[in-house]
């Protein structure tokens, strides 16, 4: 006999027999882990039987295991199928647990310094066998995560299931969404580059803007750890977007899905009476349970969008990466996150404290408390016209809103450095860098003579006569076996009927000459007639809107010009493989 | 959708998964090459942005060198000579990347300005990776540096710190060291134009700390000041001018100038200055150094 105070295995041999003993221990164990499946009902549940036991053992880990009690046990079957859920609070739970797993592979590889943070991207990126993979994977489930977390609270408004009795579970909805914004745009600083920094520079400079000033100025020495972005701000932010807030994010998230079980998913509006709930009253015809379908349609979902992604990062999409941050240079269009940049529009339309701060936290707090407010019974679609129309022009406002945040609105800037911009931006490639090397023949182009060897010489005698350094300025056609440069230079000259309202008579040229071994510098050189400025600095024009130039002593109108000098490496893959 | 459906299709997107992460494993070595390389490439133009704004001044925009600096298209960084005139133990690029961190503070001795100090680390404007951007642009001479057939423009050469022409200064013509046991009756007659030379040059680095009185107390006035505290402090009774200033070059520690305010020239009874000149002058530097500082 076993000295332990039950029969101890051997003993079970004794008694049993080895193969029935360890069939026996095989089971008990299996019931044990999967907290009451049995192989038996394991086998069962994957070839898709109904159980053969009573009461179903499929229910047991719904109550006794605490991954599965987070779900229901069975789902009323007009709930399980695209309609009416769209599967978008799954798919942002399934983007934040992309996030958590490539965010820890990430943490591995990242130090938060301003001395190291860009270098590790750069490690990350040269030097870390799939890094580039599971950054690109981190940043797309980011934007993913915003967008579902968007579009599902899109969808609950839409089949009104925010309504009695989900008011609460909308509200935690609600938090999660301000969460995921602050997750996401606390990722921005993390790499330390250009666009991370001014975008947070941008972003908590609203903060600064609380009233009274005390407030403000506190808030925003909290966030950044000093008057300005630096080592502390980084750190903050480090903190937040990985501890804090995922933190804070996993909390609601479990009230969430505690709130989905207890009040069960809302059916399509048209299947309840008007003021009714039957979604936990799910007859038994109705009933889909968790193991085995909805699990295995999980599954499938996980299988097919982690797929997707994964063909999207490796061919399509590249998390970017700027130039290290710079708090002395200031890139030219600074735009906040797409998910913010309504906020950015809202900026331009005035007040910073009334636009910027209170007009945005009204509209959280009313979205926080709108079901408490909505309190119609009917969640039909007839019955909730007006909901519905407003909210559909409330996605419109937020479209024209972001349009309006992005550097196409409201931005006024000078014609010359547009162009300039577009071709050689200060981030990015642009069309000038995607020239492929050799094709960028050192020489002088001039959108006013691309293919006219006469123009060329005209020009070149007037700068001759302007006593300008000849190798600079002999202006020649574009090669012809330079098609792609032929290309930028048409493009230079569309430029200016885009962007040259205020510059009459513009043309610009391109000089390129070798610099180094490998390395040619590009210049960008853009000349046109001065216009005539009042004093409020407005320019002049006659009666027909023709623009009054300045004329110099011998009434030709003077010529004003800027420019701006690029270094242009063989090896920097601009063209082809860059990104 | 039957469930047997969804479960061979779901295992069909997971074999899916692990060809694409397959795909990833098999280009991955060479993806990570490809970003080496572009990176290095764009390393180099914004190294050449940075050189365009802040170097090219002095040092020349095809880096040709003026009067104000050294040529750095220049086959003699490249061909190892200039590291060994430096007895530079390490790599060109360390040492260039060092170089422009760190600047030359003691060039202005021996240059129209000092090469100032660039990087962050040392208190300049330049964060490490422009530092280091900056040197892989200088390292890109290389094959036009090196290339004889058509040789770079050099307007203007290194200079071996010390020495401004050749045959100007040699230190300890002698070969023997001075030592601490002299008295000024054992020198040799003094010429203050060499000892002007010897005070300024890198080698002994005097003028690094006593021009201006920064650190140490200041070259002009020196011979006045001297007059008084012999006259004055009975500690210096009986000494000549002459005898006090070797001393002090000599032996800093006995006769040592009070700290005022913010200048501090002793800690403990010991003196911030070097300690050794006794070992690496001989009597006629001793001598020229003497005569010079007694007309200051």
């Amino acid at each position: 006999m076993s000295v332990l105070p039950f029969p101890s295995f051997l003993d079970d041999i004794k008694e049993k027999g080895a193969r029935r003993a360890i069939t026996d221990l095989v089971d008990e164990t299996v019931t044990r882990v999967t907290a009451g499946l049995n192989v038996r009902d394991i086998r069962e549940v994957l070839r898709g039987d109904a159980p053969s036991r009573r009461p179903n053992p499929r229910l047991t880990p719904h109550a006794d295991a605490f991954w599965m009690h987070m779900r229901p046990s069975y789902y009323h079957a007009s709930v399980t199928g695209v309609y009416p859920t769209l599967r978008l609070g799954w798919l942002t739970t399934y983007f934040f647990v992309v996030e958590i797993i490539t965010g820890m592979f990430l943490m591995v590889f990242y130090t938060p310094s301003p001395l190291s943070a860009y270098e590790n991207m750069l490690n990350l990126l040269s030097n870390v066998p799939f890094g580039q993979l599971i950054r690109d994977l981190h940043r797309l489930g980011a934007e993913g995560m915003v967008m579902m977390v968007f579009l599902h609270m899109l969808r609950t408004f839409v089949t009104g299931s925010y309504k009695k009795p989900r008011q609460f579970t909308w509200a935690t909805g609600v938090i999660l969404l301000l969460t995921t914004l602050i997750l996401s745009f606390s990722g921005y600083l993390l790499p330390w580059d250009q666009l991370a920094f001014w975008a947070v520079t941008i972003g908590t400079s609203m903060a600064e803007a609380a009233p009274p000033e005390i407030v403000g100025t506190n808030v925003n020495l909290l966030l950044r750890g000093a008057p300005d972005i630096g080592a502390g701000g980084l750190l903050r932010f480090y903190l937040l977007h990985v501890f804090a807030l995922p933190l804070i994010t996993i909390i609601f998230i479990g009230v969430h899905y505690y709130k989905v079980i207890l009040h069960g998913h809302s059916l399509p509006p048209g299947e309840d009476e008007v003021g009714t709930d039957t979604a936990k009253r799910v007859p038994l015809d109705r009933r889909t349970y968790f193991l085995p379908d909805v699990l295995t349609n999980e599954v499938l979902w996980i299988g097919a969008v982690t797929f997707l992604l994964i063909v999207l990062t490796v061919w399509f999409y590249h998390a970017p990466l700027e130039s290290h941050a710079d708090p002395q240079v200031t890139p030219l269009h600074t735009t906040a996150p797409w998910y913010f940049l309504w906020l950015q529009a809202m900026l331009k339309l005035g007040d910073k404290v009334f636009f910027g701060l209170v007009i945005p936290g009204l509209l959280f707090l009313f979205l926080l408390v709108y079901p408490y407010i909505d309190v119609g019974k009917s969640r039909r679609y007839a019955h909730r016209r007006l909901g519905l129309s407003l909210s559909m022009l409330a996605v419109a406002g937020f479209v024209v809103l972001s349009w309006m945040g992005s550097p196409e609105y409201g931005v006024e800037t000078s014609g010359d450095q547009e162009v300039a911009q577009a071709l050689a931006p200060m981030e990015g490639v642009g069309p000038l860098r995607s020239v492929p090397f050799e094709q960028l023949v050192p020489g002088v182009y001039s959108t006013a003579a691309m293919d006219d060897a006469d123009v060329a010489a005209a020009l070149t005698a007037r700068f001759e006569s302007e006593g300008r350094a000849m190798d600079r300025f002999t202006v020649s056609p574009v090669p012809a076996d330079a098609p792609r440069l032929l290309g930028l230079m048409e493009q230079f000259d569309h430029l200016f009927d885009v962007w040259g309202a205020n510059m009459p008579n513009a043309w610009g040229q391109l000089m390129i000459r070798d610099w180094q071994p490998g390395l040619r510098r590009v210049e960008i050189y853009i000349e046109w007639d001065r216009p005539q400025i009042d004093e409020q600095g407005e320019i002049i024009r006659d009666a027909e809107g023709n623009i009054q130039v300045v004329l110099d002593a011998d009434g030709n109108p003077e010529r004003e010009n800027s420019g701006k000098a690029i270094y242009i490496s063989a090896e920097s893959g601009y063209f082809g493989g860059g990104h | 959708m039957k469930i047997e459906t969804k479960i061979i299709l779901g295992t069909a997107m997971f074999f899916a998964i692990l060809l694409m992460v397959g795909w990833v494993v098999i280009k991955e070595e060479s993806r990570m090459a490809e970003f080496t390389t572009q990176f290095e490439g764009r390393s180099l133009e914004r190294g050449a942005t940075v050189f365009e704004s802040n170097c090219s001044t002095c040092h020349g925009r095809q880096g040709q060198g003026s009067g104000r600096a050294p040529a750095l298209n220049n086959p003699r960084l490249f061909n190892g000579e200039r590291l060994a005139e430096m007895k530079w133990a390490g790599g060109l690029f360390d040492y260039i990347e060092n170089a422009i961190a760190a600047g030359r503070p003691n060039s202005g001795a021996y240059w129209p300005e000092a090469m100032p100090t660039w990087g962050q680390t040392y208190g300049g404007p330049l964060r490490p990776d422009q530092i280091q951007d900056l040197t892989r642009f200088v390292m890109n001479w290389e094959s036009s540096a090196l290339d004889e057939a058509n040789p770079p423009t050099v307007n203007q050469d290194f200079i071996l710190p010390g020495i401004r022409e050749e045959g100007d200064l040699q230190i300890m013509a002698s070969g023997a060291p001075v030592g601490t046991a002299v008295t000024f009756g054992d020198l040799p007659a003094g010429d203050p134009a060499r000892g002007e030379t010897l005070y300024t040059s890198n080698e002994l680095g005097c003028s690094s700390c006593h021009l201006g009185g920064v650190v140490a107390p200041n070259t002009v006035g020196t011979a006045e000041r001297a007059a008084q505290r012999v006259a004055s402090d009975p500690a210096l009774a009986g000494y000549t001018l002459e005898q006090y200033l070797v001393e002090s070059i000599l032996q800093p520690n006995i006769y040592i100038v009070p700290n005022e305010g913010s200048a501090v020239y002793s800690a403990g009874g010991i003196s911030i200055m070097q300690q050794n000149y006794s070992d690496r002058i001989d009597a006629q530097d001793l001598a020229d150094l003497v005569a010079y500082l007694l007309g200051q």
